[in-house]
């Protein structure tokens, strides 16, 4: 009689921990699937301010590649503001330009995250579309839309 | 068998189920808690995507961002907003953007992005912009 119930009630403790584990588990996916949206949330915030920055100050940098801003990019905005537009500071904290690629349809851009508050590194990767120029109405392309495409961790 | 056996047997048996009842009980809680709270972060991200459709939805003009961006914030203070979620809009520093909070029940921190017109070629290339030829 007592190694029956001593292996029933062992069958029911297990049993009822392996659920716990499991309502833990989803409780932990759950505070991940969060931690991505926030980080979705910065992200997409730091791509929409540096895009406004763009438009609103700079739109010539538009049609070059990051690495011609500080050759050709020179000619239209100043070092200091070419800097400031490839480090900021956005919702929730700062920002760095790792890419930006007008010449390919649609224009990409990449940010990187800084890590912090217990979260690695992430990289964002978008899309921009670009209406291209037309002189002399329009002597620089302009941004008609832009999307969040993919989030990457970076390795520390 | 003795009495003693059965006694120690039912009171172990007992005991377990007990615990074992509760621990379910405990699981089964945790995980309806953890369903609605879901359902309520998926709310928050409808109405987030919400804006950004929204945005997308405004007619392109020429005129400057921080009338696309007044008009954008009244449009978010009239969305509808599921129980349980709470909405706080205010222009960014820049002027030219709405940030939307998304306060979600039992959730530390709300959720937050900027909406800026001008990423979505809302609006016109204000005059004096470094719009020259690089």
């Amino acid at each position: 009689m007592l190694p029956l119930a001593m292996g029933a009630s062992l069958v029911l403790l297990l049993g009822s921990l392996s659920a716990h584990t499991v309502s833990l588990q989803a409780r932990m996916q759950g505070i991940r699937e969060q931690q991505q949206r926030r980080a979705e949330d910065r992200l997409a915030s730091a791509g929409q301010q540096l895009l406004a920055e763009l438009h609103r100050s700079h739109p010539c940098l538009l049609a070059l590649p990051l690495p011609q801003w500080d050759v050709q990019g020179l000619a239209c905005a100043p070092a200091q503001a070419i800097a400031g537009l490839r480090q900021g500071q956005g919702l929730g904290g700062s920002y760095r330009l790792v890419a930006w690629r007008p010449e390919l349809q649609p224009a990409e851009l990449l940010l990187e995250l800084a890590a912090g508050g217990g979260q690695p590194a992430r990289q964002g990767a978008f899309t921009v579309q670009l209406a291209p120029a037309q002189p002399p109405a329009q002597p620089q392309p302009q941004i008609t839309d832009v999307r969040l495409v993919g989030l990457r961790g970076v390795a520390p | 068998m003795s009495l003693i056996e059965l006694l120690t047997g039912s009171v172990l048996f007992t005991a377990a189920a007990g615990s074992s009842l509760q621990l379910w009980a405990l699981a089964g809680a945790a995980a309806v808690a953890e369903q609605r709270q879901q359902e309520r972060l998926e709310q928050a991200e409808v109405a987030l995507a919400r804006a950004e459709t929204y945005l997308r939805g405004l007619a392109p003009s020429a005129g400057d961002c921080t009338t696309a961006t007044a008009q954008l914030l009244q449009a978010l203070a009239v969305q509808p907003l599921a129980p349980g979620l709470a909405r706080q809009l205010e222009v960014s520093p820049s002027g030219d953007g709405v940030v939307l909070r998304v306060a979600v029940a039992g959730e530390a921190e709300p959720r937050q992005r900027l909406y800026a017109p001008a990423a979505f070629g809302r609006c016109g290339i204000p005059q004096g912009g470094g719009g020259g030829t690089p």
